[in-house]
């Protein structure tokens, strides 16, 4: 990297805030996915939101592309470095710049981990309601870019939902303050638009997060079953009925296993075939009449047990084994493919058991923790690195199921994101014409597509192929397609 | 105009053309009605070809939100685009067509148990491709938030006639870009809207509606205020002194409530002993009364009005800045105010240039606030240089920069929209 470059960004950042150090380099090399790997060609850590947008300035003039980074919890690749590029992290941003108790928002930057978020406004009565799993270490500015679920997203919907306002640093480094929480946008939804967007469009700094006020009770269920198509159907059954528990968490027999063989062991027992986590929030009223509901379900569908959390540490102890699972799994095998498809909620057991057979007939374990209620699975295949054909072969897996799930009117991410990890499958959902039409709202945000390059669209849709005026219109079928 | 009239007529057959009334004084549009997805790309492309412009539209009745329509050749309504195209109920999702009507909509995922949002004025009147390309929030916009945040999918034809897609029909899905939201709310400037699809939520068990009459607007945002330090979760809350049913107490705050019989019993309780003396109405009652709220929303095609948005925390400050102001024009201070969402609906009667200079003194008074003023209504020509829904912000290039690379001829609408889109 020119040392020229190097000094201007120093002398934005300071030291502290570029790692130029080939060993400290090392962590940024990938992400949650471990099979791509690129070392940056160096890293840079503003502390505010006008150091980044200088940063990002001399990094544009420079023609340097640029790779935005959260925790790096990511799953997809979508924060694995380009040959040659600047990291651009948001960790030493971590300030909760306010809390209207009021107004129901909080303005956070974008390296605050979620966690921390939700900590900083009980004191108000408030919540953050998007929990993915790694919310301990990932970062709401990471949760933009993904538009990231979480087990309570059944209830209350992905981050999009909980997005009011943004600050945004654009490629060139202009500064976009759209970090109001209006009713509705003044214009374009841009901040809408811009939520899951994979680093692709700008640098969140900031974010007006919308706040909720916290439940009078929570009550949460384990469900024990000794079949794990039972245990589908209840789901079904639950969201038939429209019963809005706030999360419905499946965990097959081999997750079990894991989890109660590693420290966060919550007592289930080993004969479960599957346990079902249930939530439901709400006033006391309302959270009694849900669960007596849902609990004549699970008892018509034949549930061998249910334990009920009665007070918050018990409530902890549940959801740690949940949110600990794919940790747990390391005792299985030193790697783990955390897959993310999402399919209709009608067709939730036919597809665990479909996905099953694929990994049997493989011969490779699988074990699944999914996020019942919104019908997104996470099947986990657990495989040795080290073993390239066994590599080979657990991809190839995974990428049969999400034909299955692609083929049962599902899609390719339910909350990880497309990143590099799926980016050629974006072709079993989208045509050349949709991926054009996406490529064409990215340029207008980054002219010089230099804003984490490479990746969520699939190298071959580098071309316009359209005209705006067809010299020779198509012959159409009355109410067909074009 | 003429030309565009008969090649459309050409295309579609006498059926599929008619006229567009913009109004009093104001002269009339060729209308297309396209009757499948189709003949609607083939007005497009015919647009396209013989460079013509177009007013995307479903049933026009929210069209008085722009400016009205300048160096427009052609209307087209997608309208004769009905029909459910995609109904589970086990799943919860429903696609629909553009054309499809709300009313018709919320009544066929009634028989599976759910609830459409958002529960808009007038549904009888509006299609889903109007409501969702004009950003329009119903009556339940304070429990379920705007529509934008539903909006699983869509299927739209672009400015060349090319239909694509994005997002799907699945309750959670980060598959692409979520152009869908880029849509909603771009009144018609961006593509035509073909399809959609949206969450449902739960058909409630039971809906109750309290109502606490005032004789002045203080007393019944006061009690607002209150209720929502109960941290209840009422479908909608609001003000009006719309429909008047006691002179001595004109003013109304109705708190509705809905969901599981016990919960809604309960937040009955809570609500009536938190507003002293309420009237009390269950059931069907009840959801009448619901409907004629909802239908209070003024209609842009007979009514001017302000809309004004601002934090839940300003909105006392922010009436009270309305109010003078119309006070001092001699307009009677009618208002429908939603308290929890912090929005306020004015109609106002005033002539183009009063409206004007009201607009423009509001929005100076209301800027300290954070609060933001949008004209809405037919017949209303405002000068060029005011904009109705306010000035350009921050991302306005950005904006024009979207529009440029996804009508790069000015195909939709152009012009009517914010700042000039």
């Amino acid at each position: 990297m020119d040392a020229r470059l190097i000094a201007e960004l120093r002398s934005v950042v300071g030291a502290a805030g570029l790692v130029l150090d080939h060993v400290r380099r090392k962590p940024y090399e990938y992400d949650g996915l471990p099979f791509k790997k690129c070392a940056p060609a160096l890293v840079v850590l503003p502390a505010s939101t006008e150091e980044v947008a200088r940063c990002m300035a001399i990094l544009h003039r420079a023609g340097v592309p640029i790779v935005p980074r959260g925790a790096g919890t990511g799953l997809a690749g979508g924060a694995t470095p380009v040959e040659g590029g600047a990291v651009v992290g948001t960790a030493r941003m971590q300030r909760v710049l306010e809390v209207n108790v009021e107004d129901r928002f909080a303005r956070v930057e974008a390296g605050l981990v979620n966690l921390d978020l939700s900590r900083a406004c009980a004191a108000g009565g408030l919540f953050y309601a998007p929990d993915p799993s790694s919310q301990m270490a990932c970062t709401i500015g990471g949760n933009v870019a993904n538009n990231s679920g979480g087990p309570h997203c059944f209830k209350y919907g992905t981050t999009a939902r909980h997005v009011l306002g943004l600050k945004i640093v654009t490629p060139e480094g202009d500064v976009l303050d759209l970090t109001e929480p209006e009713v509705d946008p003044l214009g374009y939804d841009l901040v809408g638009l811009f939520v899951g967007c994979e680093g692709m469009f700008g640098i969140a700094t900031e974010v007006s997060a919308r706040l909720m006020p916290l439940p009078e009770v929570t009550e949460t269920l384990l469900a024990i079953f000794d079949s794990l198509d039972e245990c589908c159907e209840s789901v079904s059954e639950i969201i038939a009925a429209r019963l809005e528990p706030s999360a419905i968490e499946i965990l097959d027999k081999l997750t079990i296993r894991a989890v109660e063989a590693s420290v966060y062991a919550a007592g289930y027992p080993a004969q479960a075939e599957a346990v079902m986590l249930l939530e439901s929030e709400g006033s006391a009223v309302e959270v009694g009449a849900n669960v007596a509901d849902m609990v004549a379900i699970l008892e018509r569908r034949g549930v061998l047990e249910i334990r009920r959390a009665r007070d918050e540490k018990q409530r902890k102890k549940l959801w740690a084994a949940r949110k600990s699972a794919f940790g747990a799994m390391g005792r299985i095998a030193p790697d783990l493919y955390v897959a993310d498809v999402v399919v209709p909620r009608t067709r939730l057991r036919e597809i665990v058991m479909s996905a099953t057979g694929i990994c049997a007939r493989r011969g490779l374990k699988l074990a699944n923790v999914f996020h019942a209620g919104d019908g997104n699975l996470h099947p986990n295949i657990s495989f040795d690195r080290r073993d390239a054909a066994e590599v080979e072969n657990v991809l190839a897996a995974g990428r049969e199921i999400m034909e299955l799930c692609i083929a049962a009117g599902g899609s390719l991410s339910g909350e990880h994101g497309i990143g590099l990890e799926k980016r050629e499958e974006m072709r079993l959902v989208f045509g050349d014409e949709d991926l054009a039409t996406m490529l064409r709202v990215r340029a207008s945000w980054d002219r010089a597509e230099r804003m984490n390059p490479g990746k969520l669209i699939p190298v071959r849709t580098c071309m316009e192929i359209r005209t705006t005026a067809p010299a020779v219109a198509p012959a159409v079928a009355p109410g067909g397609t074009a | 105009m003429r030309a565009a009239a008969a090649s459309v007529e050409r295309l579609l057959g006498p059926a599929g053309v008619g006229q567009l009334a913009l109004g009093a004084g104001r002269a009339t549009l060729p209308l297309a009605l396209p009757a499948s997805e189709g003949e609607l790309v083939e007005v497009v492309r015919l647009a396209a070809r013989d460079d013509l412009c177009l007013l995307p539209l479903g049933t026009g009745a929210k069209l008085g939100w722009c400016r009205a329509p300048r160096g427009v050749d052609l209307a087209v309504s997608t309208r004769a685009l009905r029909g459910v195209v995609a109904y589970e109920p086990g799943d919860g999702t429903l696609t629909a067509l553009a054309g499809s009507r709300m009313d018709e909509l919320a009544a066929a995922v009634r028989a599976g148990g759910h609830h459409l949002t958002p529960d808009v004025a007038r549904p009888g009147g509006a299609t889903l491709g109007g409501v969702l390309a004009a950003g329009q929030s119903g009556i339940d916009r304070l429990r379920h938030g705007p529509a934008r945040g539903h909006v699983l999918g869509a299927r739209v034809v672009e400015a060349d006639g090319t239909v694509t897609k994005s997002g799907g029909r699945l309750v959670k899905n980060v598959t692409g870009y979520d152009l869908q939201r880029l849509y909603c709310g771009s009144h018609g400037t961006l593509c035509i809207l073909l399809e959609a699809s949206l969450r449902l939520f739960p058909l409630p068990e039971h809906t109750a509606l309290v109502t606490a009459r005032s004789a002045r607007p203080e007393q019944a945002l006061a009690a607002a205020r209150a209720l929502r330090a109960l941290r209840l979760q009422p479908l909608a809350v609001c003000v009006e002194n719309l429909r008047v049913e006691r002179a001595e107490a004109p003013w109304a705050l109705h708190a509705l409530l809905a969901g599981r019989a016990a919960q809604v019993a309960w937040e009955r309780e809570q609500v009536a002993r938190a507003l002293g003396a309420a009237e009390v109405l269950e059931g069907e009652p009840a959801e009448a009364l619901r409907d004629e709220l909802r239908d209070l929303e003024p209609a842009a095609a007979e009514t001017t009005s302000l809309h004004v948005a601002c934090r839940p925390s300003a909105l006392e400050e922010v009436w009270h800045l309305c109010r003078d102001a119309l006070g001092r024009r001699e307009c009677a201070p009618a208002a429908l105010l939603h308290p929890g969402l912090a929005t306020l609906d004015l109609p106002v009667v005033l002539s183009t240039q009063a409206l004007a200079q009201l607009v423009r003194e509001l929005r100076a008074a209301l800027a300290p606030h954070r609060a933001r003023l949008s004209v809405r209504g037919a017949g209303v020509e405002l000068p060029d240089d005011l904009d109705p829904f306010g000035e350009p912000g921050p991302g306005f290039e950005l904006m024009q920069r979207l529009r440029a690379r996804l009508d790069p001829r000015g195909r939709f609408a152009a012009g009517r929209f914010h700042g000039g889109l």
